[in-house]
């Protein structure tokens, strides 16, 4: 297992920020759009043999064309001012922990070359919110001395300013791991989870009201000027999905009656409480939208 | 073993050899321990029982296959393996294997390691059944792709289909695949098992990707044991056809019809009873 890079830039004073394909893939959104604001060139990839399957085989006339696997790849993009940036747009993390250990050591590898002196990670956290609110951004540092700079991010949120999760929490996958093995290194990294409703983790679609306020908290940070019109163009269609979802299971005969106030909250735009439903209603109202999700992927 | 704790090609502790054979730039064939029709397993155990083939290497499991406990089938406990065999001359090598449950890609650059480094072969051919609508008294239509125009060029003669493909790929293309890019040339083989045959040992689709084997390599394959098996099959198969429904069945296959759900499983079930001896 490899990274093959194309070129060798000379950048300056350079921030990486990866986003892997997740919950809502909010951080895979959110990178793969700046990567198209900026204009950003393809720098290079982490070979695919050994972390990934290949997806899809070509065979025309009893040849092999191509092999398909998913990607992962670097871009760079230089500033006139200084502050160049690495992306990573990941479309699949490694399913073993040896080997998403393995890529992330590689990742970092590539942030060293370059000089970065910052690492962001992009993800989702779940949480209470409703489809019709602004998501905020759970921002986890890798060191204490970067808590007062997240704070001031704005529209952001650190682990110990969540109710009951008191400074303690998990994020899984790549973009916590980078974290930790950043870490070990001693370079700074931030991860930047959009909130998603708790109701859409397993949607087939993506969430990109959650990306954009990622994308806005890097805009500030990273003084850069976004045009995020396409992603609120997105938004708009994947709330209106949302509502059609919703108004499907209002219509449901066999819903138990508190699933069904916690929908008709939902379909009505009341940001639930805490505090009236419990774990056994979020279940069940988790699994009659995942039925709802499948049906719609199996047609 | 790497940092990360993966097993990686240049393990040798992945290949361990009971013995080092003199290999002569052997064909070398693969044979996958389940697949429609068991036809892989059919062709690769007859390949090493006709060339007196002798297990020289075997792929540790460890990392490759789940080791929590052992499946037991038809009373017996089984447990995976890989195994390569070699005949004398060493022109002919054959991987006796289940596929990989994970790391695939390092179980399958283990087998390319030693195919390319220990052994020089001079081709790869994978063999695999894949279930169909044709019905047993057809004869059992055998399609190929390959990784290399060149073998492609030389050997299409012998192959009535080629393949078009667009979808996940088997462990067979991306062997073939991951050959193609260490320049080792190779063929994947691939013959219609009727679906209500692909539970069971399909003698007949065996033979027939032996027989295509046989005019690849330029080699004399002694088969009469085999057509033993396919006539005792095939008879056991004519018995069940008394059975006017059945037979009408098989019919309504013959003549390119499809059959329904319902009339598919009854005629697994006929099937499954008639070749266990309990109809």
């Amino acid at each position: 297992m490899s990274v093959r890079l194309y070129e060798e830039p000379d950048l300056k004073n350079a921030t990486m920020i990866c986003g892997w394909a997740g919950i809502g893939n909010v951080g895979l959104v959110a990178v793969s759009t700046l990567r198209s604001l900026v204009h950003a060139t393809e720098l290079g990839e982490v070979e695919p043999y050994g972390y990934f399957e290949p997806s899809e085989v070509e065979i025309v006339d009893g040849l092999i064309e191509q092999m398909q696997f998913p990607t992962t790849r670097f871009y760079s993009h230089q500033r006139r001012d200084g502050g160049d940036l690495i992306l990573l747009v990941g479309e699949q993390q490694p399913a073993d922990e040896q080997k998403a250990y393995e890529m992330a050591s590689e990742v970092l590898d590539v942030a060293e070359r370059f000089g970065c002196r910052r690492i962001y990670t992009s993800a989702a956290s779940v949480t209470t919110i409703h489809h019709m609110s602004k998501p905020r951004v759970w921002t986890v540092p890798n060191t204490p001395a970067l808590l007062s700079e997240v704070r001031r991010y704005g529209n952001t949120v650190v682990m110990s300013e969540v109710d009951d999760a008191d400074g303690e929490g998990l994020i899984s996958g790549l973009n916590g791991l980078l974290l930790g093995v950043a870490r070990s290194r001693q370079i700074d990294a931030v991860c930047l989870m959009g909130e998603v409703p708790y109701y859409l983790q397993g949607a087939p679609w993506p969430y990109p009201k959650a990306s954009r306020s990622v994308l806005e908290v890097l805009a500030r940070v990273l003084n850069l000027q976004l045009d995020l019109s396409e992603l609120e163009e997105m938004s708009t269609k994947v709330e209106a999905n949302i509502e059609q979802i919703l108004e499907a299971l209002a219509s449901a005969k066999e819903l138990p009656r508190q699933v069904r106030v916690e929908m008709e909250k939902l379909r009505h735009g009341v940001r639930p409480e805490r505090g009236p439903i419990t774990e056994q209603e979020k279940k069940e109202i988790l699994e009659h939208i995942d039925e709802l999700f499948r049906d719609e992927n199996a047609g | 073993m790497n940092s990360s704790g993966t097993k990686t090609p240049a393990d040798d502790e992945v290949l361990r050899f009971t013995f080092r054979p003199r290999l002569q730039h052997p064909s070398f064939i693969v044979g996958w321990a389940s697949d429609p029709g068991g036809v892989s397993r059919l062709v690769a155990q007859y390949l090493v029982k006709a060339s007196n083939s002798r297990s020289f290497c075997q792929i540790e499991p460890a990392g490759f296959y789940s080791l929590s406990g052992v499946t037991v089938n038809d009373d017996v406990a089984q447990f995976p393996q890989g195994r390569f065999f070699c005949n004398e001359t060493g022109d002919v090598m054959v991987l006796q294997a289940d596929e990989p449950q994970s790391n695939k890609y390092e179980f399958l650059s283990a087998v390319l390691d030693l195919a390319e480094r220990h052994a020089h072969a001079r081709a790869l051919y994978t063999i695999n059944g894949i279930t169909s609508l044709t019905p047993h008294t057809a004869v059992r239509g055998v399609s190929a792709f390959f990784n290399d125009a060149g073998l492609w060029r030389r050997l299409r003669q012998f192959v009535p289909a080629n393949m078009d493909w667009q979808g996940p790929p088997d462990t067979s293309a991306y062997l073939l695949w991951l050959a193609g890019k260490r320049g080792l040339p190779g063929a994947s083989l691939w013959v219609e098992v009727p679906f209500y045959l692909s539970g069971h040992e399909d003698f007949q689709s065996a033979e027939a990707i032996l027989s295509l084997l046989a005019m690849m390599l330029g080699r004399d394959l002694e088969l009469r044991e085999l057509d033993q098996l396919v006539a005792d099959q095939n008879e056991k198969l004519a018995h069940l056809q008394d059975d006017p429904e059945i037979e009408e069945k098989i019919r309504t296959l013959e003549e390119g019809e499809s059959l329904d759900r319902q009339e598919q499983l009854e005629l697994i079930e006929a099937v499954d009873s008639a070749l266990k001896g309990t109809a």
